[in-house]
C-alpha cells in the first residue's frame, strides 16, 4: 500500500503550530475546525487532546476521540501518545492514553451496546457481522422473513416486485424504516416548494432577464421561422409569469426551435442575437424543467396508497431479522448505530456517559450519517467537542453520510454555544504555485464551500504549469475503448518524462480514478510500456479470475454431477485441458455426466487423480486445506505467479485463503458452507476488497477514496469523460421526502409518479456535488503537479472543472489520435521472479524432546500409534473404555488423598457412576488391606512425585504413584496384568529416581509384579534403540493383528492391518 | 526463617537445592529441565485436604444462571453470567471484599455484586470454590510450609504473592525482577516492598548487559526500558501481510534448524493468537516445518461447532432452505443421495416435508414444541448418528475434539438441566453456550517450534525468538474496557480500597509483557510487521521507537516448499524433479498464449476439427448463439454442459418462459374459435394455469415458494392478454406452438412457433418474449449484436413452407411482460440472415468457435459459461475486434 507520509507529519516539526492550529488546539469551549487538504490536522487533534489534559486537567479517559477508520484511530493514538510523551506528562497519563476511548464511531457505538445491552435489548455477548457478513447473513434469512408478510400484501403489491422492493430496504433497513414511516401526507408541499423554488430560480435567472429585454427589442419578419419561435417565447414567458399553465409553457420553452430563420427577415444581426438569446433561455429552461413542472398525479396516489402495505410487510420482515439475529447473537454496523441511538435515549445512559466523557474530538465529521451525528450529538451535550472535518472532502454520501451535518453541528457550536469556529488553511502538501492553481480552479467549481489555501512550501522542482489538462483528439468511428488507450499510452509518457527527465520516483506517482474500472487499462498499458505500477487493489475479489478459478473447484467439489464448474476446472490452469481433448470426451448424450466421461480418458487422468483425492479430502478438510491441496497437487499458484501481473494474481489467490480462514474462524470453514458464501456475495454484490498489494517503487492506481489521506508528487486524475452509468432502481428512498417508486402505468410501461422523479432529481443533484468534492479529494493529493485527462471533450468531470480550468487559464492539450495505438498492447512476457538465495523445499523431520513416561511403550507397540497419541494428541475412538479408565483415575485418587467413601471421592473426582466408585474404593481397599502389598505399604513412601529426567536426547516426564526408600511403584487396575507392556513405565519411574527395583500393583490381581536390578538392566538396553528413533522423528507403523486390533486409531489409520488382506494372498 | 526475594532485572534461573520449583507454565519449567509444578497444582492440594474442590466449569455456570435469576428476577439471565464473567472472576480471584463492593458498587455492580455473594456461599455450602479463587482460598488456608523456588511470575499479582507468602518456607526463594528506573516496573516494586515487610530478604545480583554473557534478550530489554543502546541496532522486517510475515518468519526459522537449531529451541511470540494460529499452521503445514500451537479456540470456530450451529439453524428456521441445505451438505452432515443436490436447486424445498420429497433423510426428526433437555440433546445425537458424526469428526484432530467436548458437556447438562420441558429456543440457546463458552486446543502436535503468546512466555528461553504481528492496537493490543465496571468506575473504588486493575496498569502490562518476551531469546529476536491485517492498513508498533528501530523490508528471496519452489523456478532454466512443476510449465504457456495478442488456438475454442453443419438439427436460437460467440455454442451444443438452475425465491427467468409459453398455448388453443379470441383466451386463463401448474414437465418450485407468487403469475399473463398488441383487431389465429422443419441454405433447421395468426395485413408469426427488451441478435460486421435470427427466419423461411401460397405480413416479437410488440421485421434483414449463414459455415469448416463475443460483450449477459471460457481484458489484446 503506498503511504504517503502524512500530511500532519509536517505540520508537526517540533510542535510549531500555526497560528490557526493552536488557536483551535487552545480553544477554550467547543471549536469547529474546517481543515483543508494537507493543513495538518493530526497535529491540531493531538495538541487539543493534550490541552484537555494539560490546561483542562482532564485524565485521557475523561477525553474521547472519534475517527473514520481503524487505521486513523490507531495513528492519532500514536501521535497523542507522542505529543503527551514529549510535554513531559507522567507515566500514569501516558499510560492512561492506551486505554483512552479512541475509535471509530462503531467501536464507540459497540462499546455503548455492551455496556447497556439491558437497555438496548441486546444479548451481552453478540458479535459483530461485518460489512460483506451482513448483506449474506441478511440474505440467507430473506426466504423466512418473507414468509412472515401477509399473504394478502403479497397479493397486493406482487411477490417479485415485493420481494425486490424489501431486499433492496434492508441494505439500509433504518433509513427505510424512517422514510416509509414519513408516508405521503407532505408531498403535496414538498413538490410545491420544490417546482416553486426551481421556477423562481429560473425567473432570477440572467438567460431569462437577458431574454426579457432582447427578445421583444427585436422582432423578425412574419412567417420567418425564428419569428414564430420568438412569439412562442413571449407567450410562454408571459404566462409563466402570470403563473398559468406553467408546466406547458415551460415544456414550450425547452422545445424552442432557435436555429431556423432567415437572415434577411431580420434587421442586421438580429437574427444572431436572438437566436443566441433564445438558445440560452431554452437552455436554462431545460435545467429547471423536470423539477419546476412537477405537479402529484394518479401516479402518486397509487404510489401513496402501497406505502401503508409496504411499511406493514417490511415491518413484519425487519422484526423477524432482528429477533432472528438476536436469537444467533449477532448484530451488523447498522444495527450497533441503532441500538446505540436506543440506548442512549435513556437518561442514566446519558448521565453515565457525561460523566466519563468531558471533552470529545471528532475527526472527519463531514463523513458521518445522520444517526451516528444524533448519537454523538447526545454523547457531547455537555462536552467541549473539537469537530474536524471538510465539507469539500464529504465523499460518502453513496453510504449514507451527510456533510450537512457537519455544517449544522458547525454552526451550533459557533453561534449557539459560543465556540470557536477556525478554519485550517495552511496547507503543508502542495507548493505555492500549485496551490494557487488550486484555488483558482476550484473556486467557481465548488462555490460557497470554497476555502483558499495558503502553502508552506514555497519551491518545486518541477516546471509549470503545474496542473496540466489534456483530452483525446475525436475521431469518427473511433470507439470508447480505444480513446481509453490513446489517453492510457498518454499517461505512460508523461509518466516517463517525469521520471526520466525530472528525476521523479515511480512510486512518487499515482492514478487515481473515481471508479476503479479504467485501471486495469492504464495498469495493462504502464507494464507494457516498461512502467513499474501496481492496482492497489479495488474491485471485488469474486470478480477475479482466480476467485472464479477457485469456485468452480470448489463447486465442482460439493457436487461432481455439476459440468460447468467441471469443464471451467479443466480448461483452466489448475489442469489446462485443450478443448479439443473435451471435444473428443463430450458425452454423446445430453444430460450425462462429464465427471463418468472424463474417467479412463487419457487426457484427463491427472485431473482425474487429483480431483478424486479432493473429494476424499473433503470431509477432513477446511476449503482453505482443499485449495492448499489443490494447489500442491497442480502447482496452480506457479502459473498465475508467472502470468503477468502475477503479484497481483498471488496476492488475489491469497487473499482468497485469507478470506476461507476467516469463515473458518466463524465456523465456516466447510467447502459447502464456503461455495454458498461465495455465491451469496455474488447474488447480493457484495463488493469484497482486493487485497492491499505492496507499491514498493513503482505507480500506484487505485480510486479516489482509497487515496483519501495519502498523497504524491504528482497525480493523475484520468477519465474525466467517462459517465458512470447508474441503474436507477425502481424504489427510491429519501429520507427526507420517503419513499417512491415506478409503478405500471395504463400502457404497460412502468412510469414515473412526481414524487418519484423529485427524489430522483434530489438523488442526481447530490450524486453532481459529490461528484465536485471527489475531484476536490483527488486533485488535492498532489504536492508538485496535477494532470487532468479524458477520453474526450466534455463529460461529466471535464464539465464540472472547466468553469475553473477556464478560471485558471489552463487550456487543454489535445492528444492526437492515433488508430495503430488504439490496440490494447501486447504484454510480453513478464520477467522471471529473481532467484531465491535459500532453497528449502524438502520438510523437516523433527521427534519431539519430551515423552511421557507411559509413551514408550506404545512405541515399541507402532510408532505411528505413539504419533497419533503423543505427538498428534488424538484421543483414538477407543469404545468402552471409559469406565475402565475412569476407574483407574479414581483408585488414584482414592489412594492418594485417602479416601474411604464414595461421596467424597465424587466430590473430587466431578463425576463417576455408583458402580465406578465403589470398584475403585475397593481396589483402594485391597492396597491398603491385601498382605500381598504388604511389602510396599511403608510410612514415609511419597505419592504422586513429579519427575522431569534426560535419557540422551529425550526427556521422560512423568509422576510415580509412590516413591519409595528404594523402589517405585505404579497402581494399575487393569483386568488383564500385562508386565510386559508396563514395563517401560516403569523402568523410567526407577531410572528417574535412581531406585533399584520397580513394582507394580495390580489391584484387580492382587498381585505385587517386581522388576529388579538385572531386569531393569535389560530394559535399559531394548529402550535406547527406541529413544533414538523417537528423537529422530521416526513414525513409521508396525501394524499386525494384535497391535492394530486393540488400536483406537485402526478407523482412521491407513497402515492398519487388514485381515482380508491376509486371506486374498 | 529466612526467605528470600530475588530482584534481579534478568534473573538466571538457579533453583535452591531441593527446593520445588514452581512455574507459571511447561515452557518455563521446561527451560530450567524441572518437572512442571505450578501454584494451583499447590492450591488445589491444599484445598483437598480439607475436603474441597474446584466447581466443574458447566456446573459452575449452571449454578450462577440459577443465583442470578433468582436474585434479579426478569433479567436475561445468560447475559447477565457472560457480562458477569469478569468481574467475579477479578472479586474471588483477588479477595475483593464483596460486601464493600455491594455497598460502594454503581447499582449494576452492586447489583452483580449480590449474586457473587450468594454464588460463592452457594458453592461453599456444597463443598466447591470457584476456579478463580483457587489461589485466594489456599492463601488464607495456612498452608504446610515448602521449600520453593519460584520463577517466572515474573508480574506481582496479589492472590499469587499472598499464596507465596503463606506456603513458602524456610530458604524458598522467588524471583521477581525489577528495572530500578523504569515506571512499568511499579507494581512489582510495591509488592516486593509488602514481601520485604513479611521479612524477606532482598536478592539482587543485576548483571548488567554489560556482562558478556547476557543474551540478546537482556540486551534488547535493556535497550527497551532504558533506552541505552548496544552494539548493533537489532534488525525488524516489515511485510505486506501477515501471510508474508508468517511465511519469511517460518522460512528464516526453517534454515535455522536447517543449519543446525533444534525446533524446541525456536519460538513465535505473536499476542494476537486468533490471528495467527492458522496462518502458521497453514504455512508451515506447506513448508514442513513442525510447529506447536498451544492456543485454545471456541467450539463455535471449529468445523463441527459449525455444524451444531446449523443443525440449531435448521431447526429454528423451519428448515428453510438454505440453512438445511448447508447442514446437509455440510462434511458432518447427512447427504443427499446422488443428484439430490441438483434436485433440491432445481425446486427449493423450504419445510421439513417438502426436504424429505426430497430424498432428506428427516423421517425420524419430529419434535414438540417443549421438552426436557435431555430428549432436546437426543435429537442432536440422533443426527449425529444418522450422518455418522463421531467418525467423520475423527480424520481431524481438532474437530474429534471438539465432538468429544461438545457430548460430554451435553451428558453434563442432561443431568443438571433436569426434566423440565423446555422449548428449542432456550435449548439453542444453551447450545450456544456451549459452543461459546467451551474450548479446544486449536493445534494440538506437541512437537515443534513453539508458538507462544507473551503470557505463556514468562519465563521461558529459546535460542530464538520471533516476535511477530507488531502493529499498534495488536502489540501493544488494543485495551478493551470492561461493560460492566469500566476503568472510570475503578477509579472510584479505589478510593474505598476496592482494587480492581486500572487502566494504567493494564496498559503498563501490556508494556511489561514484552520485555520479559525478550527476555525469553537468548541468541536471537527477531520482529516483524505486518502492514495489513484483514484488509485494513496498520502501523507500526510503539515498541518498535522504543527500541530505536525501524522495520525495513527484507531483500531476501527465499523457498521453503515445493510450492513456493515452482513459482519462483518456473520460469527458470532450472530442472524441476517435480511432475507438478513440470505440468504447471505446460499450464503456463497454455495459459500465456490465452492472454498474449496470438491468435485463439485450441485452448480458446478453436478445435481445428471439422463439424458438418448440414448434419445437425438447427434452430433460430441455436443460430444466434453460434453467431453471437461460437464458444458459448461449442460449450452448450458440442460439449453439452447443461447449467444446473438453482431456483431463487421467484421462479428463475427461464422457467417462467416455459410456463407462461404453456399456459398460454393451453388457453389459446381453447379460444382461437371463438369470435373474440381475446375474450375467450381470458376465460380459459386460469383453467389453463392450473393445468400448466400441474404439467410434470415444467417442475415448478415446491409449493411453498410457488404459493407467494401465484396470483403475481396469473395477473401478469392476464395483463399480457388485454394488450392490445396481443391479438390485432381481425385477426385470427393458424397455429400454436407450430412445428416447421426445413432445409435451408444445406442446414436443416426446426422450431416451434409460438403463435401463427392471419392479420389483415396478412400471415404473421409471433414469438412470445418474457423479457421486456428485443431479445439479442447475432454480430455484425461491427461486433455488433444487430443481425435478427428468428423473424426473418420464421416469417421468410418457415412460413413460406408451412403456408406456401399465404401473403406475409409483419411477424413480430411479443412482449409478454411489457404487453407491447418489440419488434418486427424490417427490410433488409434475411439478407443480412443469409450472409450469416455463410459464415457459420466457414467457421464450422475449420472448427473455429473462439471465445469471442459481440464488441459489447452482450452475449455475456445471460452466458452461462464465463467460468469456463476465461474471457476478460485479454479478448481486447487478441486485435480481431476494430
Ligand atoms: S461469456 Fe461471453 S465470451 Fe464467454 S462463452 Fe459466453 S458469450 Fe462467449
Amino acid at each position: 500500500m503506498p503511504k504517503g507520509p502524512e500530511a500532519g507529519e509536517k505540520g508537526d516539526k517540533g510542535m510549531r503550530l500555526t497560528p490557526s492550529q493552536k488557536k483551535a488546539a487552545e480553544a477554550p469551549g467547543s471549536v469547529a475546525v474546517t481543515a483543508g487538504a494537507g493543513t495538518g490536522k493530526t497535529s491540531m487533534l493531538a495538541t487539543r487532546y493534550l490541552h484537555h489534559v494539560t490546561v483542562g486537567g482532564l485524565s485521557p479517559l475523561s477525553v474521547a476521540a472519534v475517527t473514520f477508520t481503524e487505521k486513523a484511530a490507531d495513528e492519532l493514538r500514536a501521535r497523542i501518545r507522542k505529543t503527551m510523551h514529549r510535554s513531559g506528562q507522567p507515566d500514569s497519563t501516558l499510560a492512561e492514553v492506551e486505554a483512552a476511548q479512541i475509535s471509530t464511531i462503531h467501536a464507540l457505538a459497540t462499546r455503548i451496546c455492551r455496556d447497556f445491552y439491558d437497555l438496548a435489548g441486546i444479548p451481552a455477548d453478540f458479535t459483530i457481522l461485518d460489512q460483506t457478513e451482513s448483506p449474506v447473513w441478511m440474505w440467507e434469512k430473506f426466504e423466512e422473513a418473507v414468509s412472515n408478510v401477509d399473504t394478502s400484501i403479497i397479493d397486493d403489491l406482487g411477490f417479485s416486485w415485493l420481494a425486490a422492493a424489501l431486499r433492496e430496504f434492508l441494505n439500509d433497513p433504518y433509513t427505510v424504516q424512517k422514510a416509509l414511516g414519513l408516508g405521503s401526507d407532505n408531498w403535496e408541499a414538498l413538490i410545491k416548494k420544490e417546482s416553486g423554488a426551481a421556477l423562481e430560480a429560473f425567473l432570477n435567472c440572467t438567460e431569462w432577464a437577458e431574454a426579457h429585454t432582447t427578445i421583444r427589442g427585436i422582432q423578425g419578419r412574419t412567417g420567418d421561422r425564428l419569428e414564430d419561435a420568438r412569439a412562442a417565447a413571449i407567450n410562454a414567458m408571459d404566462r409563466i409569469q402570470a403563473a398559468e399553465n406553467v408546466e406547458t409553457e415551460l415544456e414550450v420553452l425547452t422545445k424552442l426551435s432557435a436555429h431556423l430563420g432567415q437572415a434577411s427577415n431580420w434587421p442586421p444581426g438580429g437574427k444572431e442575437s436572438i437566436g443566441r438569446c433564445l438558445r440560452s433561455l431554452k437552455r436554462a429552461a431545460n435545467e429547471v424543467y423536470d423539477l419546476a413542472s412537477l405537479v402529484l398525479g394518479p401516479d402518486d396516489a397509487e404510489t401513496a396508497r402501497r406505502i401503508e402495505p409496504l411499511r406493514a410487510s417490511f415491518d413484519q420482515v425487519r422484526k423477524f431479522m432482528a429477533a432472528e439475529k438476536l436469537r444467533e447473537r449477532v448484530l451488523d454496523f447498522a444495527d450497533l448505530e441503532h441500538y446505540a441511538l436506543k440506548v442512549l435515549d435513556n437518561e442514566t445512559a446519558r448521565q453515565h456517559y457525561a460523566l466519563r466523557w468531558r471533552a470529545f474530538l471528532v475527526d472527519e465529521f463531514q463523513d458521518t450519517n445522520p444517526i451516528q451525528a444524533e448519537i454523538l450529538e447526545l454523547l457531547t451535550r455537555d462536552a467541549a467537542l473539537t469537530i474536524v472535518g471538510d465539507e469539500k472532502q464529504a465523499i460518502y454520501g453513496f453510504r449514507g453520510a451527510d456533510a450537512g451535518v457537519f455544517t449544522r453541528v458547525r454552526h451550533r457550536i459557533s453561534i449557539e454555544s459560543d465556540g470557536l469556529d477556525v478554519p485550517l488553511d495552511r496547507t503543508f502538501r502542495a507548493h505555492t504555485g500549485l496551490v494557487e492553481q488550486m484555488n483558482r480552479v476550484f473556486e467557481p467549481v465548488l462555490g460557497e464551500i470554497h476555502q483558499a489555501l495558503e502553502a508552506e512550501r514555497t519551491e518545486t522542482t518541477l516546471p509549470a504549469p503545474y496542473i496540466r489538462s489534456a483530452v483525446v483528439e475525436e475521431v469518427k468511428g473511433a470507439l470508447p475503448r480505444h480513446q481509453q488507450m490513446i489517453e492510457a499510452r498518454y499517461i505512460a509518457d508523461q509518466i516517463r518524462w517525469l521520471h526520466e527527465e525530472l528525476g521523479v520516483p515511480f512510486r512518487e506517482i499515482a492514478i487515481i480514478s473515481r471508479t476503479w474500472r479504467p485501471l486495469d487499462d492504464y495498469l495493462r498499458v504502464l507494464s507494457a510500456s516498461g512502467i513499474p505500477a501496481v492496482h492497489a487493489g479495488g474491485g471485488s475479489l469474486l470478480d477475479t479470475r482466480e476467485a472464479k478459478d477457485i469456485y468452480a473447484l470448489l463447486s465442482f467439489l460439493v457436487d461432481p454431477t455439476d459440468d460447468i464448474p467441471l469443464a471451467a476446472l479443466l480448461r483452466s490452469p489448475f489442469f489446462a485441458v485443450s478443448d479439443r481433448d473435451l471435444y473428443e470426451t463430450a458425452p454423446s448424450v445430453a444430460g450425462a455426466s462429464w465427471w463418468n466421461a472424463i474417467q479412463g480418458r487419457a487426457a484427463f487422468s491427472q485431473a482425474v487423480e487429483s480431483l478424486n483425492i479432493l473429494i476424499n479430502a473433503l470431509s477432513a478438510n477446511s476449503s482453505e486445506r482443499i485449495v492448499a491441496l489443490a494447489n500442491s497437487l497442480t502447482g496452480y499458484e506457479a502459473v498465475i505467479a508467472n502470468l503477468p501481473f502475477g503479484s497481483r494474481r498471488t496476492a488475489d489467490f491469497r487473499g482468497l485463503l485469507e478470506l476461507f480462514r476467516k469463515l473458518e474462524r466463524r465456523g465456516r470453514g466447510d467447502v459447502f458452507g464456503t461455495v454458498r458464501y461465495m455465491r451469496e456475495l455474488i447474488e447480493t454484490e457484495t463488493v469484497l476488497p482486493r487485497p492491499h498489494l505492496d507499491v514498493g517503487d513503482a505507480v500506484s492506481l487505485m480510486t479516489i477514496h482509497m487515496a483519501k489521506g495519502l498523497e504524491w508528487r504528482v497525480v493523475f486524475v484520468p477519465d474525466l469523460a467517462n459517465k458512470e452509468n447508474f441503474s436507477i432502481p425502481q424504489v427510491l428512498v429519501d429520507p427526507e421526502i420517503g419513499v417512491s417508486f415506478q409503478i405500471e402505468g395504463e400502457g404497460y410501461e412502468m412510469t414515473e409518479p412526481a414524487i418519484y422523479k423529485l427524489i430522483k432529481l434530489k438523488k442526481r443533484e447530490k450524486e453532481r456535488d459529490e461528484e465536485r468534492r471527489l475531484l476536490y479529494v483527488a486533485i488535492t493529493r498532489a504536492k508538485d503537479m496535477v494532470f487532468l485527462t479524458a477520453t474526450k471533450e466534455g463529460g461529466p468531470g471535464m464539465d464540472i472543472l472547466r468553469p475553473g480550468l477556464d478560471a485558471a487559464g489552463i487550456n487543454d492539450e489535445i492528444i492526437p489520435f492515433d488508430k495503430t495505438k488504439a490496440i490494447a498492447p501486447d504484454l510480453g512476457e513478464p520477467e522471471p521472479l529473481p532467484l531465491p538465495e535459500q532453497l528449502n523445499t524438502a520438510p523437516l523431520s523433527v521427534g519431539p524432546s519430551t515423552i511421557p513416561a507411559t509413551a514408550l511403550s506404545v512405541y515399541a507397540k507402532c510408532p505411528a500409534r505413539f504419533y497419533w497419541q503423543y505427538v498428534e494428541g488424538h484421543p483414538g475412538l477407543g469404545e468402552g473404555h471409559a469406565s475402565a479408565m475412569l476407574i483407574g483415575e479414581l483408585t488414584h485418587l482414592a489412594l492418594e488423598l485417602d479416601i474411604n467413601d464414595a461421596a467424597s471421592l465424587r466430590q473430587h473426582a466431578g463425576k463417576g457412576a455408583e458402580t465406578e466408585l465403589a470398584r475403585a474404593l475397593g481396589f483402594a481397599r485391597s492396597f491398603r488391606e491385601m498382605p500381598e502389598f504388604a511389602a510396599v505399604r511403608i510410612n514415609g513412601n511419597e505419592k504422586e512425585v513429579s519427575f522431569a529426567k534426560a535419557f540422551g536426547p529425550l526427556t521422560i516426564i512423568g509422576i510415580a504413584d509412590v516413591v519409595g526408600s528404594d523402589f517405585v511403584l505404579d497402581y494399575k487396575t487393569d483386568a488383564e496384568m500385562d508386565p510386559e507392556e508396563h514395563r517401560f513405565q516403569i523402568w523410567a519411574y526407577a531410572r528417574a529416581f535412581d531406585k533399584k527395583r520397580g513394582y507394580i500393583a495390580y489391584l484387580a490381581h492382587n498381585v505385587l509384579y517386581e522388576f529388579g536390578p538385572d531386569d531393569l538392566a535389560e530394559i535399559d538396553v531394548s529402550v535406547q534403540i527406541h529413544l533414538d528413533n523417537i528423537a529422530k522423528g521416526l513414525y513409521d507403523a508396525t501394524p499386525s493383528e494384535s497391535v492394530c486390533g486393540q488400536c483406537v486409531y485402526r478407523q482412521i489409520c491407513k497402515f492398519r492391518f487388514e485381515v482380508k488382506v491376509q486371506k486374498e494372498e | 526463617m529466612a526467605r528470600f526475594l530475588n530482584i534481579s532485572r534478568f534473573p538466571a534461573p538457579s533453583p535452591t537445592q531441593d527446593a520445588l520449583v514452581i512455574t507459571p507454565h511447561r515452557a518455563a519449567a521446561a527451560a530450567l529441565k524441572v518437572p512442571y509444578n505450578s501454584l494451583p497444582r499447590l492450591a488445589r492440594a491444599e484445598l483437598r485436604k480439607n475436603g474441597l474442590e474446584v466447581i466443574p466449569a458447566l456446573e459452575g455456570r449452571h449454578i450462577l444462571k440459577q443465583t442470578a435469576s433468582r436474585i434479579l428476577t426478569g433479567a436475561d439471565t445468560s447475559s447477565l453470567v457472560s457480562s458477569l464473567g469478569h468481574i467475579l472472576a477479578t472479586t474471588l480471584r483477588t479477595g475483593i471484599d464483596v460486601d464493600s463492593l455491594i455497598e460502594r458498587g454503581s447499582p449494576r455492580v452492586s447489583d452483580l455484586a449480590r449474586i457473587i455473594k450468594a454464588y460463592r456461599a452457594e458453592l461453599l455450602q456444597k463443598g466447591f470454590i470457584d476456579r478463580s479463587e483457587l489461589l485466594w482460598w489456599a492463601a488464607n488456608s495456612r498452608p504446610e510450609p515448602l521449600l520453593l523456588y519460584i520463577y517466572g511470575h515474573s508480574r506481582a499479582r496479589k492472590e499469587e504473592i499472598f499464596f507465596i507468602n503463606a506456603i513458602a518456607g524456610d530458604n524458598s526463594e522467588l524471583v521477581l525482577p525489577i528495572q530500578p528506573d523504569d515506571d512499568a516496573f511499579a507494581v512489582n516494586r510495591e509488592w516486593a516492598e509488602w514481601l520485604r515487610s513479611r521479612k524477606w530478604t532482598l536478592k539482587n545480583f543485576s548483571e548488567g548487559p554489560e556482562d558478556p554473557h547476557s543474551s540478546e534478550g537482556q540486551y534488547l530489554a535493556s535497550t527497551f526500558s532504558g533506552g541505552l543502546h548496544f552494539g548493533q541496532p537489532p534488525s525488524a522486517t516489515k511485510y505486506s501481510n501477515i501471510e508474508a510475515e508468517t511465511r519469511g518468519i517460518l522460512a528464516s526459522a526453517k534454515q535455522r534448524i536447517l543449519d543446525g537449531a533444534k525446533a524446541q529451541d525456536i519460538a513465535i511470540v505473536a499476542r494476537d493468537q486468533d490471528l495467527y494460529a492458522p496462518v502458521i499452521e497453514a504455512i508451515a503445514a506447506e513448508y514442513g516445518v513442525p510447529v506447536r500451537i498451544q492456543h485454545k479456540v471456541k467450539l463455535a470456530s471449529t468445523m463441527f461447532g459449525g455444524f451444531v450451529q446449523l443443525v440449531m439453524d435448521a431447526f429454528a428456521l423451519d428448515m428453510s432452505y438454505e440453512v438445511t441445505a448447508r447442514m446437509l451438505m455440510h462434511p458432518y452432515g447427512m447427504g443427499l443421495p446422488p443428484g439430490g443436490w441438483a434436485m433440491a436447486r432445481g425446486r427449493r424445498p423450504s419445510n421439513r416435508d417438502e426436504w424429505i420429497l426430497t430424498s432428506a433423510p428427516f423421517e425420524n426428526l419430529i419434535w414438540p414444541e417443549r421438552q426436557p433437555f435431555a430428549l432436546w440433546s437426543g435429537l442432536v445425537r440422533t443426527i449425529f448418528q444418522l450422518a455418522d458424526v463421531r467418525n467423520k469428526t475423527a480424520l481431524h484432530t481438532r474437530e474429534i475434539l471438539a465432538f468429544n467436548a461438545f457430548n460430554e458437556a451435553l451428558t453434563e447438562l442432561d443431568q443438571l438441566e433436569g426434566g423440565r420441558p423446555i422449548t428449542l429456543k432456550e435449548f439453542s440457546s444453551s447450545l450456544t453456550e456451549i459452543l461459546g463458552e467451551s474450548m479446544v486446543p486449536f493445534h494440538s502436535n506437541a512437537v515443534g517450534i513453539e508458538l507462544h503468546e507473551p503470557n505463556t512466555i514468562l519465563g521461558a528461553a529459546y535460542d530464538h525468538l520471533y516476535i511477530i504481528g507488531l502493529a499498534e492496537s495488536v502489540f501493544p493490543a488494543a485495551i478493551k474496557e470492561n461493560p460492566v465496571l469500566d476503568f472510570f468506575e475503578r477509579k472510584t473504588l479505589t478510593k474505598y480500597g476496592i482494587d480492581f486493575e486500572e487502566a494504567a496498569e493494564v496498559a503498563r502490562w501490556e508494556t511489561l509483557s514484552f520485555y520479559f518476551t525478550l527476555l525469553a531469546g537468548r541468541k536471537s529476536v527477531s520482529f516483524s510487521f505486518p502492514e495489513v491485517i484483514e484488509n485494513s492498513e496498520r502501523i507500526a508498533s510503539p515498541f518498535f521507537d522504543r527500541l530505536g528501530i525501524t522495520p525495513e523490508r527484507s531483500g531476501v528471496v527465499s523457498v521453503s516448499s515445493r510450492e513456493e519452489a515452482r513459482s519462483v523456478l518456473l520460469r527458470h532454466d532450472r530442472l524441476l524433479d517435480d511432475n507438478v512443476a513440470i505440468g504447471a510449465r505446460e499450464h503456463l504457456r497454455i495459459e500465456s498464449l490465452r492472454e498474449s495478442a496470438s491468435p485463439h488456438d485450441e485452448y480458446d475454442g478453436v478445435i481445428g476439427v471439422r463439424l458438418d453443419p448440414a448434419s445437425r438439427t438447427w434452430s433460430a436460437s441455436q443460430l444466434t448463439t453460434i453467431s453471437q460467440c461460437g464458444f458459448r455454442w461449442f460449450a452448450q451444443r458440442v460439449l453439452r454442459l447443461a447449467p444446473v438452475n438453482e431456483v431463487d425465491l421467484g421462479m428463475d427467468y427461464g422457467k417462467r418462459g416455459i410456463f407462461y409459453h404453456r399456459v398460454l398455448e393451453l388457453a389459446v388453443s381453447r379460444a382461437k374459435d371463438a369470435p373474440d379470441i381475446r375474450a375467450a383466451t381470458l376465460q380459459h386463463l386460469e383453467e389453463a394455469f392450473a393445468e400448466a401448474e400441474a404439467d410434470p414437465e415444467i417442475e415448478l418450485p415446491m409449493l411453498s415458494n410457488w404459493q407467494l407468487q401465484r396470483s403475481e403469475h396469473l395477473r401478469a399473463i392476464r395483463k399480457a392478454i388485454e394488450a392490445p398488441d396481443f391479438i390485432v383487431e381481425g385477426a385470427s389465429v393458424l397455429g400454436l406452438e407450430q412445428k416447421f422443419e426445413v432445409d435451408w441454405k444445406g442446414l436443416r433447421i426446426m422450431g416451434y412457433i409460438d403463435r401463427v395468426d392471419q392479420t389483415p395485413a396478412g400471415l404473421i408469426a409471433i414469438d412470445y418474449k418474457t423479457s421486456s427488451a428485443v431479445p439479442k441478435g447475432a454480430k455484425d460486421e461491427t461486433g455488433r449484436l444487430s443481425i435478427d435470427v428468428q423473424i426473418p427466419l420464421y416469417s421468410n423461411v418457415a412460413l413460406r413452407q408451412l403456408y406456401p401460397d399465404g401473403k406475409l405480413g409483419n411477424s413480430i416479437y411479443y412482449s409478454l411482460t411489457k404487453g407491447k410488440k418489440l419488434r418486427s421485421e424490417k427490410p433488409g434483414d434475411f439478407e443480412k440472415l443469409e450472409e450469416l449463414i455463410d459464415k457459420l459455415k466457414l467457421a464450422m469448416e475449420s472448427g473455429n468457435y473462439a471465445v469471442d463475443p459481440d464488441i459489447d460483450e452482450g452475449a455475456c449477459t445471460y452466458c452461462e459459461y464465463e467460468l469456463l471460457c476465461r474471457k476478460g481484458p485479454r479478448l481486447e489484446r487478441k486485435g480481431i475486434k476494430e
